[in-house]
């Protein structure tokens, strides 16, 4: 025990010890590894190899360690840092969110109004595309893996459909199913019943999810257009 | 650098130092996350952010409560936009207890009915205990896991929460008691008291 035990009241005694207990519930972690171990491909063993250059390699090896750095600092300035991959497992978490009324949206009739409210909360938040002849519904402005994230509630022949926006130098999307549509490229992913469609309309990266089919989708994302 | 950190690279560091913590972070971010989906979601994130950053952990010192450092800082990064997820975790934790939050009830109300602490403490399943602790904010939740469920010392609580280690015993001190309120409502619903009473007399 990290407290002295000495100093604690009987209550607070008897509620550590409890709580203390939790630390020796089973925890299932074999999902977790099973997606980490994808996630992390082995890397490059650079480090025990430059236990055996002796001398001149082993400068060599150094000058080589500094100059990939050096590299590394200047692409982080001059590009800009590594989009992250977007996760489907939680752009489905957001989308159910959005459906049980989980996540607080804005009721909004049209794009710019949506845009309005979401330039509101935060003034460099990623800009929603417009749409023809669909119906938006609500917008909120959240967060994914650190990054800001636009998001609408489209109807789109009755079902709803969750539109995602972020920059497209903070997400790429995963490898998944290619559909291509008028020239354009998208990914299609399938998480729980929950159809997605990923692409980069100019410097944006979007998803448009929901139950209906991926052809569906995959036409609403073609159909996105870039509002000023 | 010692020879055993040249010697390895930092897969390999990673995978002797932070896999064995997993079960710890995902049993941890499961308290701090209202589903297990989004646990796994935050562990993942945090061993990616932790296998990037293996240069910067020291041998010699905590591999759990550095990692719990950074499994703080991806739960804020995470969550940090969507504000009703705080008090979505804690309605549904509250709801399946059967209880209702009432924030304006002083810390420790009902700690005169706890005749019998540690009797009392060990008639609640873990998973009471689970969802009592989903109730508390945030803060305290924190401080609880930390301190009395992963037994790390006040200053490395501290350390992880960057706050003062005053503010941990605080914290941990009233963690507990509203702790108990939630419990003693909790039985309260459910008759355990007055149940354990007659079991008594």
């Amino acid at each position: 025990m990290n407290h002295d035990p000495e100093n604690l009241t009987p209550l607070d005694q008897a509620t550590a010890k409890r709580l203390a207990r939790l630390s020796t519930v089973p925890v299932d972690t074999s999902a977790l590894e099973r997606r980490l171990t994808k996630a992390m491909p082995p890397q490059a063993d650079s480090a025990r190899t430059s236990l055996h250059f002796p001398g001149l390699l082993r400068a060599a090896g150094a000058l080589a360690a500094v100059l990939a750095i050096a590299a590394t600092i200047t692409l982080t300035l001059v590009g800009g840092p590594t989009p992250a991959i977007a996760s489907p497992i939680q752009l489905r978490q957001l989308h159910r969110d959005i459906l049980a009324g989980r996540l607080e949206l804005t009721a909004v009739t049209s794009i710019e109004q949506a845009n309005q409210e979401i330039k509101a909360q935060q003034r460099d938040a990623p800009r929603l595309p417009g749409f023809d002849h669909i119906q938006v519904q609500s917008c909120c402005l959240t967060n994914m893996q650190g990054k800001l994230m636009a998001v609408a509630l489209l109807d789109y022949k009755g079902q709803p459909v969750t539109l995602v926006v972020a920059s497209g130098r903070d997400f790429a999307h995963p490898m998944g199913q290619t559909i291509t549509i008028d020239s354009r490229t998208f990914m299609a992913h399938e998480v729980d019943g929950v159809q997605m469609v990923m692409g980069n309309q100019g410097d944006l990266w979007l998803c448009v999810m929901g139950d209906s089919s991926t052809d569906d989708l995959a036409q609403v994302a073609a159909g996105v257009h870039l509002v000023d | 650098m010692d020879l055993t950190e040249r010697s390895e690279n930092q897969m390999d560091r990673f995978r002797r130092l932070a896999w064995p913590q997993l079960a710890v972070l995902l049993r941890t971010a499961g308290y701090m996350t209202r589903d297990p989906n989004a646990a796994e979601d935050l562990v993942q994130e945090t061993m990616i952010r932790a296998m990037n950053n293996m240069t910067t952990f020291r041998e010699g010192t905590d591999i759990k409560a550095w990692l719990m450092t950074i499994l703080r800082r991806t739960h804020i990064d995470l969550y940090r936009a969507n504000r009703k997820h705080e008090s979505t975790v804690s309605l549904q934790a509250a709801n399946l207890l059967q209880i209702d939050l009432k924030p304006d009830q002083p810390d420790g109300a009902f700690d005169d009915k706890w005749d019998q602490p540690d009797d009392l403490m060990q008639r609640f399943e873990d998973q009471t205990l689970i969802l009592a602790l989903k109730t508390l904010p945030e803060d305290m939740r924190w401080a609880l896991l930390l301190v009395d469920v992963e037994r790390l010392e006040l200053a490395q609580a501290a350390e992880v929460l960057g706050v003062p280690t005053g503010t941990i015993k605080s914290r941990v001190h009233r963690g507990r008691a509203m702790l108990r309120d939630r419990l003693h409502s909790h039985a309260e619903s459910i008759g355990l008291f007055r149940r354990a009473e007659k079991g008594a007399s």
